[in-house]
């Protein structure tokens, strides 16, 4: 039998809680990658939390891009299950440069607005394991539009190699202000 | 798991939590690229309502024989790819039925394979939860596939 | 590292009633986790969540929601409304209890909108409907308080709001 309860989460206080805040960048504005370097190795699983913003002009919504340890080989897939308010599309690519993993709003939405999307790897200190992720997020501004979308990814990572560093990609610039926060599950 | 399994189980579970969470990484040994990954509670099934992409559409399905939680990678996927997901199991301690949240990712190398999936459940029964089995509804999870279970505690 | 995910308040009907209301949030964590948990419901209605004050005049909050159903998935976007909703393709059920997970980003600022992802789990053994949804409110407000209403009906006894506040490092 597998031991249980590896971990909690929520309980207050240090010593019994497994939902640790590992690092947080900010956009200043322009930037066209974000990276966290030097992700420890000690947990079971990562979580992001992304507000984000693009520089992008050309519609209101747009997907958050990932590469893992540096990596800009076609060694990546993801599919996209995407609601635009009246109906739902999918896409799909293999062997392609990044992941898409979640919405950021753009510079032709209201100021102060921001997408919402959370990130999930499993297993990413897996010495045997490709890397596999999951992702939900959107980018409505609550306001009159019919440009506002959400979307359900998944992705992996062809290499076995533990997640080391994690980039962070925008169509044209993130937004100053974006704020991408990363988080640690333990386990036992 | 060190060795091939149809199933694994957490069993005397504390009834000291509000919510339980199943984090997993598996893969299973069915000849498709992905396949059903399901759970039980006290050993037995409920239901589930999920949506996802098919490759070429975004379909949804339900089933009411299975708490379907909801696709793994399978033995077809690419060589050393694991599907992973995770699912929450609410008020598993309460006196009424317990719904089920979840999300999976069964990925391989393939711009029109399954994937992106989510999902709700209901485990249509009264008691409290003491035990949870994570399982591949045909064939069996692979060596190395991993299963973590979490106790939620409010406030 | 620190810990964080930590469980901030609950607050839990006794009786029945048409609102379920938590004030006073600390205004000390980055995003707010809020897990809702309602029991069968005495007339099928749709739930919502208010972000303090908002009134029913209201026209700040606009969502877009994916959703299966369970023959077909779909999408729908409603805007100009003075709450979150959570659920669309299946209501609040007289037979089987919901539940809901909400994820409010940057919840204490007072220079940005709120963006919030909602989970809704709404199986009925047959029927029912799976759902994700993000909204944000269009006003820069901090939330200190949120109501969760039935839509007019009551939320019955059990209907329970728990609240977990996310720290960033």
């Amino acid at each position: 039998m597998i031991p249980f309860l590896h971990g909690v989460i929520g309980t207050a206080g240090a010593a019994a809680g497994a939902f640790e805040s590992i690092a947080t960048v900010t956009a200043s504005g322009g930037e066209t990658a974000l990276t966290f370097s030097s992700v420890p190795q000690g947990y079971v699983s990562l979580q992001i939390r992304c507000f984000s913003r693009e520089t992008w002009t050309v519609a209101a919504s747009v997907q958050i891009r990932m590469r893992f340890n540096g990596d800009a080989g076609n060694t990546y897939s993801f599919h996209e299950v995407k609601g635009n308010g009246s109906s739902a599309s999918v896409q799909g690519q293999a062997s392609y440069s990044n992941m898409y993993c979640g919405v950021s709003t753009t510079a032709n939405t209201t100021a102060s607005t921001y997408g919402a999307s959370i990130i999930d790897i499993h297993g990413y200190a897996s010495t045997t394991r490709n890397k596999t992720i999951s992702a939900f997020g959107g980018g409505d501004t609550g306001v009159s539009s019919t440009e506002y979308w959400c979307a359900k990814h998944t992705g992996a990572w062809y290499n076995t190699s533990p997640v080391t560093s994690i980039t962070l990609l925008p169509i044209n610039g993130f937004a100053a202000g974006s704020i991408f926060s990363l988080y640690g599950v333990k386990g036992a | 798991m060190t060795s091939d399994a149809a199933s694994v189980t957490f069993s005397n579970i504390p009834q000291t939590y509000t919510n339980l969470l199943v984090k997993w990484v598996t893969r299973g040994t069915v000849s498709q690229n992905a396949y059903y990954i399901y759970t039980a509670l006290n050993g037995t099934a409920g239901s589930t309502t999920y949506g996802y992409s098919s490759g070429s559409a975004a379909v949804g399905d339900r089933s009411t024989g299975y708490m379907y939680v909801v696709y793994t990678s399978a033995g077809y996927a690419t060589t050393n790819t694991f599907g992973t997901g995770e699912f929450t199991i609410h008020n598993y301690t309460g006196s009424s039925a317990k719904p089920i949240t979840s999300w999976s990712a069964p990925e391989t190398n393939s711009a029109t394979s399954q994937a992106a999936f989510w999902g709700a459940g209901l485990w249509n029964n009264a008691a409290a939860v003491t035990s949870v089995l994570v399982g591949a509804s045909s064939g069996n999870l692979v060596a190395g596939s991993s299963v973590y279970l979490y106790g939620i505690k409010h406030a | 590292m620190a810990v964080t995910y930590e469980p901030v308040v609950t607050a839990t009907l006794g009786s029945a009633a048409t609102e379920l209301t938590v004030s006073n949030i600390p205004q000390t964590y980055t995003d707010l986790v809020v897990d809702v948990f309602v029991p069968p419901v005495p007339v099928a209605t749709n739930i919502a969540m208010y972000i303090n004050d908002n009134s029913s005049g209201s026209t700040e909050c606009g969502f877009v929601t994916l959703f299966s159903n369970g023959s077909g998935v779909g999408s729908q976007r409603s805007y100009q409304h003075p709450y979150f909703a959570m659920n669309y393709a299946a209501t609040a059920n007289t037979t089987y209890p919901t539940a809901y997970t909400l994820h409010f980003f940057q919840y204490a600022r007072t220079d940005v909108r709120k963006s919030v992802i909602i989970m809704s789990s709404l199986d009925y053994a047959g029927s029912g409907a799976s759902e994700l949804r993000e909204g944000m409110r269009n006003n820069n407000e901090a939330i200190t308080k949120l109501r969760l209403n039935a839509s007019g009906q009551n939320l019955p006894v059990g209907t329970r709001v728990s609240i977990f506040g996310i720290a960033k490092a």
